[in-house]
C-alpha cells in the first residue's frame, strides 16, 4: 500500500546549505531484504534503499536520516537529506523514493546542535559531493551484495558524518573492502593521496602520501586513529590541500 | 620451480574486484590479503613466454579459480617496478617479492609475500605502480 505525506519542515538558513521548508515522503509496504541490523539495496531502476539501525548508547542520541530520491528518471539523483530526532514524530519509516538510516550521534556533534534548536527536523539540499558519494554507496552495496559482503553501517556513518563536514572537499572516491568497511580516498595526480578506511565507531585507518616541499619528498604516513584526530595527521603531512575544493 | 622468484623483468597480473575500481583507479584494499592467504595471490604472464600479451591473458583467465565478475579486473604489474618502489617508499623499510606458485591446475599462479608482512602501506604503493588494468572476462 503506498501513501504520500507531507512533511513540514522549520525554515532554516544556513551558510552551507539550502534548506527546504518541506518534502513530499511517499511510503509503501516494506520491501524484501530490508531488517532493523542490516541494509540492502534495491536492484534494477528502483532508486536504492537502506536502512541502518544502530543501538543508542548512553552519550548519544539518536537521529534518523532520510535520503530522499524524488526523480523518477533518474532514481538514484538524491533530491533532499531528512534528519529527524528520534523524538521527532516522524512519518512511516518505511519510503518508497529514499532510503532510510537510524544514526546513533554523539549529543556533542554538531548536527544535534543544528537539530534541536531546528524543532528536531532539518531538511537540507544534498551537497555535489553527498550526492555522488551517495550514489557511489549504491553501486557498492550492489557489488558487495554480489560478494555476499555486509557492509558496516558505523562505517557508513562515520564515512558520511566526514564527507558532509567537508562540502567544499572533492568527491573521493569510494570503495567496498572485504571487512564490510568502506574507504574513501582523495588523490592527485602527483601521487598525493588520503586514504581514509572508515573503521566505525568513530575511527579510522589511515594512509596519506603529503609532498614536502622544503624537503624535496613524499611524506607517507599510516595508522589507526580516532576520527577527530585525522585532520591533525593530513595537516602533519602536507596533505590538507587535497580536501580543499 | 615452485618457490623461485618471478624474474624482476616479467610482469604479473592481480584479479582486483569491481569494489575496488572506480573510474581510472585501483584501491590498495585490492591488494590487501583475502581470508585465508598467508601472501597475495597473483598470475605471472610470461610462464606462458612464447605467447603475446594477449594470449598471455587468455591462458590466465581459462581455468581461474575463482569467480570471475562482468566489472572485476587485472592489474598489471612490472615486478621489478613494483618491488623497488616498494622498497624506496615505504616507510618502514618493507620489502615485497614475486614467489612462483603454480600447480597442475593453475600453473601461472604466483604470490606477492611481504618482509615482514603486509600492510595498507605496501598495498597503496603497489597500486602506484599498475601499469594496465585489463578487463577480467573477455
Amino acid at each position: 500500500m503506498n501513501s504520500t505525506l507531507n512533511i513540514a519542515g522549520p525554515e532554516i538558513s544556513s551558510g552551507l546549505h539550502t534548506i527546504n521548508p518541506s518534502i513530499v515522503v511517499k511510503s509503501e509496504t516494506v520491501a524484501g531484504g530490508w531488517s532493523s541490523t542490516h541494509f540492502a539495496f534495491r536492484g534494477g531502476r528502483v532508486s536504492a534503499s537502506t536502512l541502518f539501525e544502530e543501538p543508542s548508547s548512553p552519550e548519544s542520541q539518536n537521529f534518523v536520516i532520510l535520503f530522499e530520491q524524488a526523480d523518477p528518471v533518474n532514481p538514484d539523483d538524491l533530491s533532499a537529506i531528512v534528519y529527524l530526532h528520534e523524538g521527532f514524530d516522524r512519518p512511516s519509516v518505511y519510503t518508497a523514493t529514499g532510503a532510510l538510516t537510524k544514526m546513533s550521534i554523539r549529543s556533542s556533534h554538531p548536527i544535534m546542535t543544528a537539530l534541536l534548536s531546528a524543532g528536531g527536523c532539518l531538511i537540507v539540499k544534498p551537497t555535489h559531493n553527498e550526492e555522488a558519494v551517495f550514489k557511489r554507496i549504491a553501486e557498492l552495496m550492489e557489488l558487495a551484495q554480489e560478494d555476499e559482503i555486509e557492509m558496516s553501517p558505523s562505517s557508513f556513518c562515520d564515512l558520511w558524518s566526514f564527507i558532509s563536514a567537508r562540502p567544499a572537499a572533492p568527491v573521493p572516491n569510494v570503495f567496498a573492502l572485504d571487512n564490510g568497511n568502506f574507504r574513501a580516498v582523495w588523490k592527485n595526480p602527483q601521487g598525493e593521496r588520503i586514504a581514509l578506511e572508515f573503521q566505525g565507531s568513530q575511527t579510522a585507518s589511515f594512509v596519506i602520501f603529503g609532498w614536502a616541499r622544503s624537503l624535496g619528498k613524499m611524506m607517507r604516513i599510516a595508522g589507526v586513529q580516532m576520527l577527530s584526530q585525522i585532520p591533525a595527521h593530513i595537516a602533519a603531512a602536507n596533505a590538507d590541500h587535497l580536501l580543499r575544493g | 620451480m615452485n618457490g623461485e622468484p618471478i624474474p624482476d623483468s616479467d610482469h604479473v597480473l592481480r584479479h582486483v574486484k569491481a569494489r575496488f575500481v572506480q573510474g581510472e583507479d585501483i584501491d590498495g584494499g585490492g591488494f590487501r590479503l583475502r581470508e585465508g592467504e598467508h601472501a597475495l595471490s597473483f598470475n605471472w604472464m610470461e610462464y606462458y613466454r612464447d605467447c603475446t600479451p594477449d594470449e598471455q591473458l587468455q591462458l590466465i583467465r581459462k581455468p581461474f579459480p575463482l569467480k570471475l565478475n562482468k566489472k572485476d579486473k587485472f592489474a598489471k604489474l612490472h615486478v621489478g617496478s613494483t618491488k623497488q618502489h616498494v622498497r624506496a617508499e615505504h616507510p618502514e623499510n618493507k620489502v615485497i617479492d614475486f614467489i612462483e606458485d603454480g600447480d597442475g591446475q593453475v600453473p601461472s599462479h604466483c604470490l606477492m609475500t611481504g618482509e615482514p608482512d603486509i600492510d595498507d602501506m605496501m598495498a597503496d604503493l603497489v597500486t602506484d605502480c599498475v601499469l594496465e588494468k585489463l578487463p577480467a572476462i573477455s
